[in-house]
């Protein structure tokens, strides 16, 4: 078979996936997820009507709610609107969507106008975040087919179509992590100060839309200082460049928060403090909860908000079956990492010892912990293999650098995997400091992994599906099943689940 | 060869393709009922009522909520019991005025609970009465209802055991296959052009994959 795509398909498709993505997600917003059901559409949605109103930016503990848009969203409650606990988060995405508000107040009513459209453009920006993972993942070297394949992948879980579709800052956090690894991964392969720059501000803009997004600012900047140093060009001039880059907008916002505060980067803690705290130690938190799986499943789809109108949480988790498809297409994709990782150290003798005993001591580490005790099946299997296949590559890749082999993939996905540990590393210890402030296991969203998405993807596959010689067909196949899957969980669950109090 | 597999995943075909499996798949998943979870019980300290001997009748006061009257709707009771042997039948009523539904569950062997449901239609925004009978045959080792001591409203009624005891029951809708479109969307067309990316997606998958350099 020699029958290649032509030149053109392989232009358009990306964009294909784009469109019918936004669509997609743009036809759900509107028709099947209510409004006021996406996490925190209240706050978000009122922290843009004030600073389009010209009432200014929220502060935290004192803004309260939009009083017309309570009305709207707790229509049955007439106590006083709360405070705007969203007045915490920096303020890029509802600045960006002040325009929009303008826009879409001059169409139907003034709620519903300005509601909708912000929540069209949402979908957009995830919608391009989907395309800059695509582009990102051709730099690491896999095929048109297979960065297509991928796209359609990211764009076929439920909780990225329910997201975009959102007044809510996660899709654009998301475009940013992409934007960040794709210029991340040109700069480190082509060392051009155009690259830097524009990662600097895809850094620097990303810190201002969510805090969460910082966490990524220390492994990308350490991983960047490490190119630019060892490119030995002008130093000292591109490392001030990113530095300044990647944190003057969010230095800008600190400095407002001390005239405002005195604190740097106040958070709401009020749901995070409990008169019966946990006494258990980060080991023990581990195997006590678990956090990996409810973290997955949350990413698959955890559903709804408080669209009912009663101020209470209604949330649909998509049910195992529904996971088990997402899930064990990833193990395969993990397998075939493992697969070429260990085919690399048949070469010789000390390179495939060099794999298997350092894979051998993090296992072993891994089940003496018993941190995997609770973990559901499925996800104990990914932990299990993705974690082989990680340390098997890890060491295969750092058995490279100690001969010298020129590998810049290899480089890209062992920083990516980084950004990636160092990133899960944090956010665990907020969930264990969280959820023993607070009695309870808080934080355990798999959105507030959205960063960090194409890191995983280009750490943890992007090796095995370059040697693949079927890859594009393979993830395009389960690019298939996971689009089939979606519609049945659009249809089976989540639309009779939205509309089961209307 | 080449030409069939050209030909096989060429843009058209490809298309024409996935609109035929969204199609089929959409048309399979509307005659599938959803059952979606309306009002579920509190999540308090659990407590086993005295076993469904034979004869034993328990009953309760429910009151059909709203957006349930007159729609097909699911009752979730939960059996319980402490004995690893238990095992009996039960049958559950519920009653509105002169309008009743009954169903039998047999051979309930709950370790140690096991949530059975009753699907109930017709019913009216109104009181009923849910009755639970030990059937013919039941003895000690019969399972017993879950329920719960701070509850609301009434009690169940019929127990030998002392104190207050609430039923623990969820409600269920069941969302009709064929109405699930039309509950979301306006018009048919909408519909359609929700289902439109869907077909879009698997399209460029399967036009993608002609996109091969194995020989």
């Amino acid at each position: 078979m020699s029958s290649f795509r032509s030149f053109s398909f392989w232009q358009l498709a990306p964009w294909g996936v784009v469109v019918f993505f936004v669509l997609k997600a743009i036809v759900t917003s509107i028709w099947i997820v209510r409004p006021w059901d996406i996490p925190d559409e209240v706050g978000h949605y009122s922290y843009i009507k004030d600073l389009a109103t010209g009432k200014g930016l929220a502060v935290l503990h004192e803004t309260p709610l939009d009083k017309e848009t309570w009305k709207v969203f707790a229509p049955d409650n007439p106590p006083a609107p709360g405070t705007n606990w969203i007045a915490q988060h920096p303020p890029f995405y509802h600045i960006i969507m002040v325009p929009v508000y303008w826009l879409g107040a001059l169409f139907g009513s003034p709620i519903w106008g300005a509601f909708f459209l912000i929540r069209a453009v949402t979908s957009v920006f995830f919608g391009l975040g989907i395309f800059v993972l695509m582009k990102a993942l051709r730099e690491v070297g896999l095929n048109s087919g297979t960065a297509l394949g991928v796209g359609i992948m990211v764009g076929s879980i439920p909780n990225h179509t329910y997201l975009a579709g959102g007044v809510n800052h996660d899709a654009l956090v998301f475009l940013f992590g992409c934007l960040v690894l794709y210029f991340w991964i040109r700069f480190s392969l082509k060392g051009e100060l155009s690259d830097l720059t524009k990662l600097g501000i895809a850094l620097g803009l990303g810190g201002v839309v969510k805090y969460t997004f910082l966490v990524i600012l220390p492994p990308i900047l350490a991983l960047s200082l490490i190119t630019i140093w060892r490119n030995g060009s002008d130093v000292l001039k591109q490392s001030i460049r990113i530095l300044l880059l990647s944190t003057i907008p969010i230095g800008l916002w600190i400095i407002r928060n001390l005239f405002v505060y005195g604190e740097a980067m106040p958070i709401d803690m009020t749901s995070f403090v409990s008169e019966e705290p946990l006494n258990i130690s980060l080991l023990e938190f581990g195997r006590s909860f678990p956090v990996f799986s409810i973290l997955m499943q949350s990413f698959w789809g955890l559903l709804g908000w408080m669209g009912d109108g009663l101020i209470q949480i209604r949330w649909l988790q998509i049910y195992t079956i529904y996971q088990q498809a997402y899930t064990y297409p990833l193990i395969g994709l993990c397998l075939l990492t493992l697969f070429y990782s260990a085919k690399n150290g048949f070469s010789s003798g000390k390179r495939f010892l060099w794999g298997v005993d350092r894979t051998l001591i993090i296992v072993i580490v891994l089940f003496y912990s018993d941190w995997l005790e609770d973990e559901y099946t499925q996800y104990w299997i990914l932990i299990v293999i993705g974690t082989i296949a990680l340390s098997w590559r890890i060491s295969d890749c750092f058995f490279g650098f100690s001969i010298k082999a020129k590998d810049l993939e290899g480089r890209i996905e062992v920083g990516a995997i980084s950004v990636f540990f160092f990133f899960l590393c944090v956010h665990i210890l907020k969930i264990y400091s969280f959820t023993v402030s607070s009695g309870e296991l808080q934080g355990t969203f798999g959105r507030y992994y959205l960063p960090v998405v194409g890191f995983v993807i280009v750490g943890f596959f992007a090796f095995g599906l370059r040697k693949f010689p079927w890859a594009s067909q393979l993830v395009l196949g389960i690019g298939i099943l996971y689009s089939c899957v979606e519609l049945y969980i659009w249809l089976h669950e989540a639309i009779p689940f939205f509309t089961v109090y209307g | 060869m080449d030409r069939v597999f050209k030909f096989l995943f060429s843009v058209p075909v490809a298309g024409f393709v996935s609109i035929a499996i969204v199609s089929v798949l959409t048309l399979l998943i509307l005659q599938e009922d959803s059952n979606q979870p309306f009002k579920q019980h509190l999540w308090a300290e659990d407590i086993i009522s005295s076993p469904l001997v034979e004869g034993s009748v328990f009953t309760q006061e429910l009151i059909i909520p709203t957006g349930l009257a007159d729609e097909r709707f699911q009752l979730a009771i939960f059996f319980g019991s402490e004995e690893e042997a238990s095992i009996g039948s039960a049958e559950v009523s519920l009653t509105q005025a002169s309008y009743s539904q009954t169903h039998v569950a047999s051979n309930v062997a709950p370790h140690p609970i096991l949530r059975k449901r009753f699907e109930f239609d017709g019913f009216s925004e109104a009181l009923a009465i849910l009755s639970i009978k030990g059937m013919a045959g039941n003895t000690q080792l019969a399972p017993g209802v879950l329920g719960i001591e701070n509850g609301k409203g009434a009690e169940l009624q019929g127990l030998s055991r002392e104190g207050p005891f609430y039923l623990s029951v969820d409600w269920i809708k069941i969302v009709d296959g064929g109405k699930k479109l039309s509950l979301s969307f306006p018009n048919q067309l909408v519909a359609v052009f929700w289902l439109l990316p869907f077909a879009g997606l698997i399209a460029l998958s399967l036009a993608g994959m002609r996109s091969t350099n194995v020989g």
